[in-house]
């Protein structure tokens, strides 16, 4: 089942609103978070795999082909 | 006299006599003067910059030339650029997304001229685009310049003359392709094609009639030698722009062990490239939020007149407020510089 956006948000800093399993700069689940200010999300927060990440001038949106996640900026 | 007294007054020679080449003869310097130059101890930095600075208002004007950018095809580049994160030779590479919808480039689009920007560049990783990738880019030139009137600028690797001649007869208002490093440095950066195959489709994109956005990568561990190098190969391609990059090293890379060059270093570059290049759109390009940090600013006083605003193709920028504000608080006005020059 698809997440809508709301679902999951993260910010463009790297918070998200809900706990995240994994690190999105990493994806590990040890790491406490290492993703920079200038880094869109790269691993999926629920299973660490590689997001499929578009950028666009104003921010970004990112999908987990593992678990059909969308994430993207507010 | 001291040995730190006879520095200064060495380096005041040497900007005394740059300036007069750049504005009282207004002839180019050439790869002595530029390492001399390049070789002031840091404490002249600023003094380097006013100098660029004087450089580039007497040449180019005060007004800043802003311009998004967008990743319409990103990941599973078959080259090996170590620098760049969309390559699909490491081995944690980005996952590959198909090129946009023409809906989703338009939006983009839309977002940079909200900023009152005046310039969108198209970005495609691949090493060179096929016919159906040219035919797709033709049809969305004309309709992202009728629908938000900027001008459009496209990167798609490396090209035949067929497709330059075809992209400057579709629109294409200025093409990018960057050298990224010098000759004498570019084997350690890329394999998978050379150094001359980037410097001749420069060329041809003159050639046809486009204009030539040209751009360089510091700190991929090229020397001091190399840079100038790179720009006298710059000065003889003579590009309308040359964006200015500073390695963000990127997870997976093989330049991710590197750190990023220091903010006084980047400043005395920005500086160098524009005392080479005087009369070129000099843009702030990636890497510079990481690498100058609060000392942004600086560098629109050592040279830059143009920058990238909003988020680069594969990372964030800052946000496209707090640098229109800078640009308010410097008193530089925005503007397109085609045609300027």
């Amino acid at each position: 089942m698809s997440s809508s956006p709301e679902d999951v948000r993260v910010s463009q800093q790297g918070a998200t609103d809900h706990a995240e399993a994994f690190c999105t700069g990493c994806g590990t689940a040890e790491c406490g978070g290492c993703r920079s200010d200038y880094d869109a999300p790269r691993h999926c927060p629920r299973c660490g795999h590689l997001l499929r990440t578009k950028v666009h001038p104003a921010g970004w949106a990112a999908e987990c082909r593992r678990c059909d996640l969308e994430i993207r900026s507010p | 006299m001291t040995t730190s007294t006879k520095t200064a007054l060495t380096a005041r020679e040497l900007l005394r006599a740059a300036e007069n080449a750049l504005l009282d003869e207004r002839r180019d310097l050439d790869a002595a003067e530029l390492t001399a130059l390049s070789t002031l101890p840091d404490d002249q930095i600023p003094a380097l910059g006013a100098l660029a600075h004087q450089v580039r208002l007497d040449r180019c004007g005060p007004a800043v030339e802003v311009e998004g950018i967008l990743s319409a095809k990103t990941g599973g580049c078959p080259e090996d650029c170590h620098f760049c994160s969309q390559s699909s030779q490491f081995d944690e590479s980005m996952p590959a997304t198909p090129f946009l919808d023409t809906a989703e480039v338009v939006a983009a689009a839309r977002e940079t001229a909200e900023t009152g920007a005046t310039e969108f560049c198209i970005v495609l990783a691949i090493r060179g685009p096929d016919g159906r990738t040219v035919d797709r880019i033709l049809e969305l030139v004309p309709l992202i310049r009728s629908e938000t009137g900027l001008n459009v600028a496209v990167s798609a690797g490396i090209l035949s003359e067929d497709q330059s001649e075809r992209f400057a007869a579709g629109g294409v208002h200025r093409y990018n392709h960057n050298l990224e490093t010098a000759e004498s440095f570019f084997p350690n950066i890329a394999t998978t094609h050379t150094w001359a195959e980037r410097y001749n489709t420069c060329k041809m994109v003159k050639q046809s009639g486009m204009e030539l956005c040209c751009g360089a990568l510091l700190g991929m561990g090229e020397t001091v030698h190399q840079r100038i190098e790179l720009l006298t190969q710059l000065q003889s391609l003579a590009p309308t722009e040359v964006p200015l990059n500073f390695l963000n090293p990127r997870p997976g890379t093989p330049l991710q062990i590197r750190k990023p060059i220091k903010p006084l270093e980047a400043l005395r570059w920005i500086a160098l490239f524009r005392l080479a290049l005087p009369e070129v759109i000099l843009r702030y390009a990636g890497g510079r939020e990481i690498t100058l940090g609060e000392l942004q600013a600086m560098g629109m006083t050592a040279g830059v007149n143009a920058l990238i605003i909003g988020n680069y193709l594969t990372t964030l920028g800052r946000s496209p407020e707090e640098d229109l504000q800078m640009l308010e608080d410097l008193k530089m006005p925005v503007g397109a510089l085609t045609g300027v020059l």
